[in-house]
């Protein structure tokens, strides 16, 4: 484990103010990993705001752990649509 | 500054009862919220004006306070003396703190940034939101945005280039290879983080200018070369030119118009990979040659009775 990328998710819950029992919740619903070692909890950096964004769904929409789970996937599906929706309107300038 | 009708951004009367405000704001914040809209402007700038309205309505006071002198702020002197008043005892009904940076697709949205309506009625600072939890709840500075306009030929090779973000000079590498609207992220060159936070980030988004007759799908190229009939025909050799340079070309003969050759590795380097460049297509256009003279249609004739 690289530890330089990995920070204390204590110290990121201290920091950010977001209780703790909201990113264990993440953790038991599979929305984001953490990694053991010397009995405490890490996480890794690239995570940071993913977990903010579902800080605020769920603080500021009142959204469930499911909910943030399926808007979640809805999300990266709309991502990858875009991204195909923009392939393709770059393929069809080449017909025009 | 122009009077807003916050009744009318979360589409209710005046006569709204605290729950139908709550009930209408939660609507319209789940449809407009940063994160379920990255990268729409429109959206982003909607959630803040309700937002606002919520702030303001969701607070008997300051309902009361809009509804009084709201419509006549302009004429409002009463009021005036009223905010004065209100901040010399320390009260006021600003100062909330609380700031809260959305940045989904790089795009910075910060949701303390009221109207100045807002500001002239209520102070400024910013806002708690939902029950007034985690009202100092911030991590890390605004995200800052920027736009590098590149010609098509700039993206042949990497290159640094040294950008102002205020009084900061940042220098660069462009790796080869970028595309149009792609993102760069410089993390740490953002607005100042609050409570100690860290520092936003800065996001630059590429606007590439195609400078070449080129057409460009990711890193592959395309372009149409004319080819003159009888080359199509009897088959010969073409000079095409290519972003790096002129080469020769061998045109089978029996070539049919639209035909599409590849030249491998003639295309754009490819982003973030090394010695590697995508294709060349070219399509071939069949130029039939015009003012024919008798002679040339003496001898079409000539050919096409052979068929």
């Amino acid at each position: 484990m690289a530890r330089e990328k990995y920070i204390l998710v204590s110290h990121f819950c201290e920091r950010t103010q977001i209780e703790i029992s909201f990113v264990e919740n993440l953790h038991e619903y599979g929305l984001v990993r953490f990694e053991e070692k010397e009995n405490e909890l890490f996480m890794d950096e690239k995570n940071i705001s993913e977990i903010e964004k579902m800080f605020r769904l769920h603080h500021d929409l009142g959204i469930n752990f499911e909910g943030l789970d399926a808007l979640n996937q809805m999300l990266k599906r709309i991502r990858r649509m875009e991204k195909e929706m923009d392939l393709l309107q770059k393929k069809l300038q080449l017909y025009e | 500054m122009e009077f807003i009708d916050y009744y009318k951004i979360l589409g209710l009367d005046k006569s709204a009862t605290a729950a139908d405000i709550k009930k209408a704001y939660r609507k319209l914040a789940r449809k407009l919220h940063p994160d379920l809209n990255p990268n729409d402007k429109t959206a982003q700038q909607k959630f803040q004006q309700i937002n606002e309205a919520n702030e303001v309505l969701s607070d008997p006071e300051k309902r009361k306070k809009y509804d009084q002198y709201g419509k006549d702020w302009q004429h409002a002197d009463a009021f005036e003396e009223a905010q004065r008043q209100q901040q010399q005892s320390g009260g006021g009904f600003g100062g909330f703190g609380g700031q809260r940076t959305y940045s989904g697709g790089g795009q910075g949205f910060d949701d303390s940034q009221f109207s100045d309506f807002f500001e002239s009625m209520f102070g400024g600072g910013g806002f708690s939101r939902g029950g007034g939890q985690r009202q100092t709840a911030q991590f890390k500075g605004q995200d800052l945005n920027a736009t590098l306009r590149l010609n098509l030929t700039d993206v042949l090779e990497s290159q640094k280039q040294t950008i102002s973000i205020g009084e900061k000079k940042i220098r660069i590498t462009i790796p080869a290879g970028v595309e149009d609207g792609q993102t760069l992220k410089i993390k740490g060159y953002g607005g100042e983080g609050m409570n100690g936070g860290p520092k936003g980030d800065l996001f630059i988004t590429f606007e590439i200018f195609n400078n070449t007759r080129f057409k460009r799908l990711e890193s592959d190229l395309y372009s149409t070369e004319e080819i003159s009939l009888y080359t199509a025909l009897l088959g010969g050799e073409i000079t095409v030119e290519t972003l790096t340079g002129k080469v020769k070309l061998n045109v089978k003969p029996e070539t049919q118009n639209a035909t599409k050759v590849k030249l491998k590795g003639k295309g754009l380097p490819k982003y973030k990979k090394e010695d590697q460049h995508g294709d060349l297509y070219i399509t071939y256009k069949i130029n039939l040659p015009k003012n024919l003279s008798e002679k040339e249609k003496e001898l079409f004739t000539e050919l096409s009775k052979l068929r």
